[in-house]
């Protein structure tokens, strides 16, 4: 388990207490330090106090949640209604020297001021010593995020096959969905859009699919904790010209930025390129919100590196990093088109988890 | 308390197809404007997120995509939809949103300059704030004393159900039925997760915008779906299935006998008549909580809440009494001592058991 390296970590960093929190919300943007730390996923507001040199302690506002969580993870863990009160109770009786604190900007108000009222001056925020470990272990979860990505190409041919006029846009994301979870998927994001002319990407919404359609999806299945995502774009009926056009605009820009998915690199490097291809072709005024929102974005069950691909994100690439790259956007003679493949950053370069897909789909 | 509310992550996951009517929109907005007056409250502030979405919704019929929202809502006129992703849930919320002044947070526009631009007199958030994340605090009232709070003027409205609410949460209750009487048509099922993706199936396929499942197989409680091969002796699942339909929740639990992967259900025999008796106009939640506690002894959390926008929302407080057109989901033993969780509709003189 993590938590017995997170500890070691405290020891070494002369820390007295650390205090990982997680507010209950599970995101695939986001990590989840106390489900990567205790290798058990929490299904509400939960607390993971860790010390240096003692057992930690699991604290949940969520009761029935209990001996799951302690038997999942080893870890004691006890309810408490009012986990401020809790972890405000915990640090006045063991007075630490100091307390670190990760997950932190997820704290409530509430949580945040108690605690520093009870370590004042002591009290850090930061998950580097949460993120630093899963920097390091990138190879023990390669194989969760082959595995997604698989699950979710084997996703994406059951909604293909879904996909025909007169269906609800809803049945395909079903259909997807099932099979995701049978193949092990413990969770899935889902997007799926259909317009002749999309201006938007989102959740299935009850519309009967039309000849003409262009039908977006983004598909995000997750094994322990590690999601993927792809994104594909599908057309019901011959597509246009300037579907096929800016289609594969998208599939070049792709191609085009990996060669910026190496160690070393700022992540911006993949976004810059990306705008780079689309500014080329015409399209520069249409590579910032509300056109598109970002290039792409981290996955990983324990840190968040690099997070978005956007020009502005300087973060540095590291091997191991496993980011969707996503040349997503609106065009305004075709509207909005999704492609993206999940890539991890190899000691050489890219690894292309998803495959590269170029086609672009009809039905 | 909070239950599974975390198990899934993005709250809903398809949109409204409204089924409520503009019309019905616009009386609540009214009647929160009433409640405000009589309160020299100027402006509420109602917070809502992507799990958190009850009140914003019940006011908008519109949940984030991503992230959060504030709807500020004057004790007069239309309120304003500040919503806090522009590139993703600025079209999107115009799109499917009838308000009519949307705007997005930035590094230049605080909510805390929006509020104090459109609002007047006192300002109050439907939520308190102390819970909210510190970040998004500052981010959005600075360093600003954090406003009061009031609560009671939305809960005390959402608490009471009107006609098309019951009618949705009867529709997700009938389509939560549905997906187990189909779990038990003969097929075999090997792993925890294969039963979790036929029930989402025939949940979403049937229309539902989120499902949640939780299973007990000779656990202490309810959890997810694992990984984890089913029982091949014979043994008794306890299934918890939550549907959502156009926003509104309902949540039902079943015995099913588990053959070697096959499935069947163990039918409730009725409702037992000494406890419907009981759940009547007046009495306090927290007394039919304790009783049902009594004779069910099954599970370690609530035993009675109110149902709608939230899995668990308000009566559940135990002082609140119960009263007429409340949405109640609770655990109630049948004549045999079994225990489901049922969907209740407080009467005029009592309860009735809508599934």
């Amino acid at each position: 388990m993590k938590y017995r390296q997170f500890s070691k970590k405290l020891s070494d960093s002369r820390i007295d207490m650390a205090l990982v929190y997680f507010d209950g919300r599970h995101s695939a943007l986001s990590p989840c330090y106390v489900r990567y730390l205790t290798g058990c996923k929490p299904v509400g507001e939960t607390v993971l106090i860790s010390y240096p040199d003692n057992e930690p302690i699991l604290i949940t506002s969520v009761e029935m949640d209990v001996t799951r969580l302690s038997g999942r993870s080893g870890i004691k863990a006890v309810y408490a209604e009012d986990l401020a009160a809790a972890c405000a109770g915990i640090v006045r009786t063991k007075q630490p020297g100091n307390l670190l604190v990760c997950g932190g900007e997820d704290i409530p108000l509430k949580l945040k001021e108690t605690l520093e009222s009870c370590t004042p001056g002591n009290c850090t925020w930061d998950n580097g010593p949460v993120e630093d470990i899963a920097l390091g272990s990138f190879e023990e979860e390669k194989e969760n995020f082959e595995k997604s990505a698989q699950i979710a190409l084997e996703g994406f041919a059951v909604l293909e096959k879904n996909v025909a006029v007169g269906v609800k846009d809803y049945i395909p994301a079903a259909h997807a969905e099932r099979v995701m979870y049978r193949l092990g998927s413990e969770e899935n994001f889902i997007m799926l859009s259909a317009s002749n002319h999309n201006r938007l990407l989102h959740p299935p919404m009850d519309r009967a699919f039309k000849e003409g359609d262009i039908v977006l999806t983004e598909l995000g299945p997750c094994i322990n904790g590690c999601f993927v995502q792809i994104c594909r774009t599908i057309t019901i009926g011959e597509p246009s010209e300037a579907v096929k056009r800016n289609y594969k605009l998208m599939t070049d820009a792709f191609e085009s930025s990996l060669k910026f998915v190496k160690p070393g690199i700022p992540s911006s490097e993949i976004c810059k390129e990306i705008d780079r291809v689309m500014t080329k072709a015409g399209f520069g005024d249409y590579c910032k919100p509300p056109y598109m929102r970002v290039r792409g974005h981290t996955f990983h069950s324990g840190h968040s590196n690099p997070g978005n691909l956007t020009e502005d994100n300087n973060r540095i690439l590291t091997e191991g990093n496993v980011i969707v790259i996503h040349p997503n956007q609106y065009f305004p003679d075709s509207g909005y088109l999704l492609f993206g493949e999940v890539v991890m950053v190899g000691a050489d370069g890219p690894i292309l988890l998803s495959g590269f897909d170029r086609r672009l789909r009809s039905v | 308390m909070k239950t599974m509310s975390g198990v899934l992550i993005r709250g809903c996951t398809r949109p409204a197809v409204y089924k409520i009517r503009r019309e019905e929109y616009r009386q609540r907005l009214k009647k929160v404007q009433d409640g405000m007056a009589a309160k020299n409250i100027g402006t509420l502030v109602v917070y809502g997120d992507t799990l958190d979405y009850a009140n914003v919704c019940y006011l908008t019929g519109w949940v984030p995509k991503e992230g959060y929202a504030f709807l500020i809502v004057n004790s007069s006129g239309d309120p304003v939809l500040v919503v806090s992703q522009p590139s993703r849930d600025m079209p999107y919320t115009k799109t499917i949103n009838f308000i009519e002044d949307i705007r997005t947070l930035g590094p230049k526009d605080k909510l805390e300059d929006i509020i104090r631009s459109t609002a007047s007199g006192e300002i109050r958030f439907s939520e308190p704030i102390d819970k909210a994340p510190h970040k998004l605090v500052a981010k959005a009232v600075g360093a600003g004393k954090p406003f009061e709070t009031d609560r009671e003027i939305i809960e005390n409205l959402r608490k009471i159900k009107s006609k098309a609410e019951v009618g949705i949460v009867l529709e997700a209750a009938e389509l939560a039925k549905k997906c187990i009487n189909r779990i038990c048509e003969n097929q075999k099922y090997e792993t925890e997760n294969q039963l979790y993706a036929d029930l989402s199936f025939y949940a979403k396929a049937g229309g539902a915008q989120d499902v949640r499942v939780m299973i007990n197989i000779e656990d202490p409680c309810f959890r997810p779906p694992e990984n984890r091969r089913l029982p091949d002796n014979f043994s008794i699942i306890q299934l918890y299935i939550a549907v959502c339909v156009d926003r509104y929740w309902c949540d039902l639990t079943a015995q099913l006998d588990c053959d070697g992967g096959v499935l069947s259900q163990r039918p409730m025999n009725g409702i037992c008549e000494d406890v419907i008796n009981l759940i009547k106009p007046g009495v306090r939640i927290g007394d039919i909580d304790s009783l049902l506690q009594k004779v069910s002894g099954l599970v370690p959390y609530r035993y009675i809440s109110g149902i709608g926008l939230n899995l668990e929302e308000e009566p559940v407080s135990p002082d609140v009494r119960l009263e007429r057109n409340m949405l109640l989901s609770a655990f109630v033993p049948d004549s045999k001592g079994r225990v489901y969780k049922r969907l209740l509709l407080m009467t005029k003189d009592g309860c009735k058991a809508l599934i």
